[in-house]
Parts: C-alpha cells; structure tokens; sequence
C-alpha cells in the first residue's frame, strides 16, 4: 500500500489576471524524491511557496500526511521543513543561536544535543559559534540544512537548494542530500534549474509550464518520450556514397569532420540507417549515439515545441 | 499559543540585541541622550524661574520614549528578519502569527522598561528630577495608556511592511516623531493652534500626557483623562488588529509576504 505523504489535488493561483498555477495536481509518497522543473515563471516557486503556507492558493486542496493543510497548518508545519537557497538565517546572530531559535520554535526537547549532533553530522561544529552572516555560501548551506532537519521532518521542501553555489560545494551538498534520503527516508520536492541534479535525486520528475503540469513521469521515462536522437557515424572512405544514401532517404545531415558524418534522426532509424550505410559498401568503424536527456526535454518544453505528454 | 514558540522569538530578539550595535544606539543611547537634552534644557527653564515647566519637559521626553521605543521595537524585529531573508523561514515553522506578534510585543515592552529606568535613574541623580512623583497610579495608568497605543502603531507599521515591503520601512523609526508635535508630549495642548487642537485629541496620548501633567503639577489622579485616553486606545487597537490582519492575509494573497525577501 502506498503511503501518501503529500497530495495536491487542482491547485490554483492567480496573480490578478495571471494565472501563475494552472489546476495541478501530484502525490509525493513516501522516501520518493519528486524534482520540479520548469523554465522562470513555470510556477515552481509559488507552488513551493503554497505548500509552505507563505503564499494563498485561490482554489484546490493540499494535505499532509492525510490531512488539509489549510485547517490543520500547525499539525503539518511541524512535520516538514524547507530548504532553499533564496532563504537564509538571520545574518547578525550566530549559527548556533539562529539553530536553538528554530529548536524552540519546533519545541525540539533536549535541543542542545540534536543540535549537537546536527552539527557533528555535518561536520561544522567548529562553526557554530560564528556569526552566520560571516559564513562562506557552502557553510551557510550545511547550517541551512541543519535547520531543515531539527524536528525530523518527514517531508522536506527544497526551492534550488544549490543555486549560486559553486559546483563543488554543490556536488557536497547534493551528496548530503541523497545520504540524508536513504539513512532516513526522507521525502523530498526538489525544485531546481539543474537537469543533472534533478536526475541524479530525483524518482520522479514533474515538469511545468505556465503554471500547469506538462510531464510527469521517471528521469528516464521522459526522455524516452523524445524519439530524436544524434547518430555520429565515422567510416572508412567513400563520403560521396553516404551523401547519396542520406539525402535519397531523406536525413537530415552534416559532415562534421573528414570520415565523420552527423545525423538528426529519430532513434528507431538508428540500426536502418546502418544497416543501408552498410548495404552501400560503406565501411563503418565507430558509432556514436547521442540520446536525450532532461535538458534536451526541458529545452523542448521552454521552446513550446510539440511534446509526448502522455 | 504555545509558550516554546513565543520563547524562541523572545529569544531571537534577545541575540539581536546583544550582538547588533546599532540596535543598542537606536534603543539605548539616543533615547537617553534626548532625555539628557531635555534634562539640561528643563535645568536652563528652572534656572530662569519656570520649575514647573522645566519639569513637565524632562517629564514629558521620559514618557514619550516608552510610546517610541514600544512601537519601534514591535516592526524592527520583522525587519531584521527581512534584511536577513528570514521571515518566511519563520513561518515555514509551526509559528503562527499571534504568537509572533505577542512576543514581538513583550520584547517591547521588556525594552521600554529597561530604557524607562534607565532614563529615569539618569534623571533623578543629574537632573534632580524623580518621575515616580506624579504618583504610582498616574505613572501606571499613563504606561498603559503609552503600551496600548504604541503597539496599536507598531501593528500597523508592521502590517503596512507585510504588504508593502522595505520601501516603507522607515515609518519603523519616522512614523511617530511625525505625529509627536500633535501630541503635546512636553507642552500643554492649550499651546497648540485650536484646529492642530482638536486634531491632537484624536490621539489617545494627547490625554495621558495631559493627566501625568495634571498629576505632576496637583500630585492627584486624573481618571477622566486617563479613561479617555484609555477608551480612545481600545479603539485603536481593535482597528489596528483589524487593519493588520488585513495587510498579513493580502500580503499572502499577493505572494508579497514570500517576495519580500527576494
């Protein structure tokens, strides 16, 4: 059975005469990871900032754990946490004590040792006692993310948790992350910008687009949906015969260098256009496929160009 | 309302304050140093035969700071957490507004107390000037009357910065020296143009700084003055309470509340 932890069912949010969420609706489960992804102004953000109960929906439902948000906003804050990279802590204060502030606020008992242990966990004790505002931006975002984990939240909301860091410090980040998913099955809703972050965390990916949801389905699936591929074919000699071949069958093509040809085509063609190339006399000594991957389909989306949402 | 979560805003407040210098200036010394001006100038008044007025005018800057530091202290807590891009955090927690905003409220009125005293011990031992001589019940009555009108204020500055933003967010600290000549805080309102008269009987102040006057000068209580004032700030804060509910919910409405940290 699967055990729903948030379920968002035709949420809308107008902005005067802009519609900025269209009528969308998910489930994350959990210990899922679900990544949201869309170009600026998809919707991404204000349907975090919903979720978090920042922002005021202007129709739908959203519960928690079973039960509705709006009536039951004390119940379900105290269960999830936040993460982002736009927010930060109070600059002028020390981490430790921006950290027992949110203790407090959650009513973390003995809450000197979780933040202990938070700390050490992260590896940034000897940083505790800095103020937070002097900080570098990797250090600030361990402190973030020990916050988001001071009351155990089941659900964790993260809006581009690695946005301006630098990829290092992300690389780090994103590899808490995913430990922090499997030691305590964490669920997580992921927006970002980054294709490669969102797959490497990501089960299930919901792109949006004008405020509505696009696709939804796994990193893999949705790039499957794009047939088109790039064949890059190298052979021996005989580039007049292989021009012939592809311009009679119609493939859009170009030479990129000497014995080397590219070729836009949609995946199911690949093993025919070798197998012709070969009928031909032409010797084919290495093959490139170049599939596509969530850029390639966020890039689809961002142009408008026609998409396989099903 | 639970007691954990308005701790750790009085906490935050608390880390705030001892860390931040320009919060100590803005609530310590030069709220002390306008008292010390108004100190020496009631000893000049003195000097030249005016004892009574020179008193009400070191009195009068004794109790206006409790209405400014009240009121300043109840946004500027939101605005820290602004500048530093954590006011949405905080509410991403289980905190809800009343709490916030109660707890803001005693922060201020905790400060307004130090700065009272302090202003008050100052006072006695430089200026020979003990404020506790209008008499318990007047100073009482009178703080009240001072703590209900600046939170009222401070409500409302605070949901006008909900709304609007830090591009309103000097009212925080400009707001009510606006308004302090109407209030006749170390004058007689007699003293005003009758229409700035009447405009400054709108405000429940004008009557507290009337009765702790009359209380100075007769060493009496004047009830009707204070209950005057009282009623008038009942109002003021049921309007006000009114008025920011309105500006936090619009703020959501419009996603302002989230952008403005953006």
């Amino acid at each position: 059975m699967s055990d729903i932890l948030l379920e968002v069912k035709n949420l809308v949010k107008n902005y005067g005469n802009y519609r900025a969420v269209d009528g969308i609706s998910f489930q994350v489960e959990r210990g899922k990871a679900v990544g949201f992804l869309g170009p600026n102004g998809a919707g991404k953000t204000t349907t975090i900032q919903i979720l978090c109960g920042i922002t005021l929906p202007n129709g739908g439902t959203i519960s928690y754990f079973g039960k509705d948000f709006a009536k039951h906003k004390e119940f379900c804050l105290q269960k999830i946490n936040f993460g982002s990279a736009f927010n930060t802590l109070l600059g002028r204060i020390t981490a430790y004590e921006n950290l027992l502030v949110y203790a407090n606020l959650y009513g973390i008992k003995n809450a000197k040792k979780k933040i202990d242990e938070l700390l050490e966990y992260f590896e940034i004790t000897h940083i505790a006692r800095e103020l937070y505002q002097n900080l570098s931006a990797g250090q600030k975002t361990r402190v973030n993310l020990v916050k988001s984990l001071l009351n155990d939240p089941e659900i964790l909301l993260m809006d581009e948790p690695t946005a301006s860091l630098d990829p290092d410090i992300a690389d780090k980040t994103l590899s808490l992350i995913e430990e922090l998913r499997k030691t305590r099955n964490l669920s997580l809703l992921f927006t970002s910008h980054n294709m490669e972050e969102v797959t490497r965390i990501c089960d299930e990916v919901i792109f949006l687009d004008k405020g509505k949801i696009v696709a939804q389905d796994t990193p893999l699936g949705l790039t499957k949906r794009i047939q088109r591929a790039h064949l890059r074919l190298m052979f021996d000699d005989g580039e007049k015969k292989v021009a012939e071949y592809l311009q009679k069958n119609n493939y859009s093509f170009s030479f990129e260098e000497k014995h080397t040809v590219g070729i836009e085509t949609i995946e199911k063609n690949i093993p025919k256009i070798i197998f012709g190339l070969s009928q031909e006399g032409i010797w084919i000594t290495d093959i490139e496929v170049k599939k596509p991957n969530l850029e390639d389909v966020f890039l689809q989306i961002a142009r408008g160009e026609a998409y396989e949402t099903t | 309302m639970k007691l954990h979560r308005i701790k750790a805003i009085f906490l935050q407040e608390f880390f705030v304050f001892i860390h931040a210098m320009e919060y100590i200036m803005d609530i310590l010394v030069y709220p002390l140093m306008s008292v010390v001006v108004f100190g020496f100038l009631s000893l000049y008044l003195i000097g030249k035969g005016n004892p009574q007025i020179g008193q009400s005018v070191v009195m009068g800057m004794i109790l206006w700071q409790i209405i400014f530091i009240t009121q300043y202290s109840i946004p500027i807590g939101s605005l820290w957490n602004i500048w530093s891009r954590n006011l949405s955090n905080l509410f991403i927690t289980p905190l809800t507004i009343k709490e916030y905003i109660f707890a803001q409220t005693i922060s201020a009125i905790a400060k307004s107390v130090l700065v009272f005293f302090l202003n008050a011990v100052v006072c006695f031992f430089v200026f020979h000037f003990n404020i506790f001589s209008i008499g318990f019940i007047s100073l009482l009555g009178v703080y009240i009357n001072f703590i209900l009108f600046a939170f009222a204020m401070g409500v409302i500055i605070t949901g006008l910065i909900f709304r609007f933003s830090t591009r309103i967010q000097s009212l925080a600290w400009g707001f009510l020296p606006i308004l302090q000549p109407l209030m006749a805080a170390i004058y007689p309102v007699k003293i005003l143009p009758l229409p700035l008269q009447y405009m400054s009987y709108l405000f429940p102040p004008t009557f507290s700084f009337e009765a702790a006057r009359f209380a100075l000068f007769s060493h009496n209580v004047n009830w009707q003055l204070l209950g005057i004032s009282f009623a008038e700030n009942i109002l003021y804060v049921i309007l006000a309470v009114f008025f920011f509910k309105k500006m936090y919910n619009k703020s959501r409405d419009t996603g302002q509340f989230a952008r403005n940290e953006a």
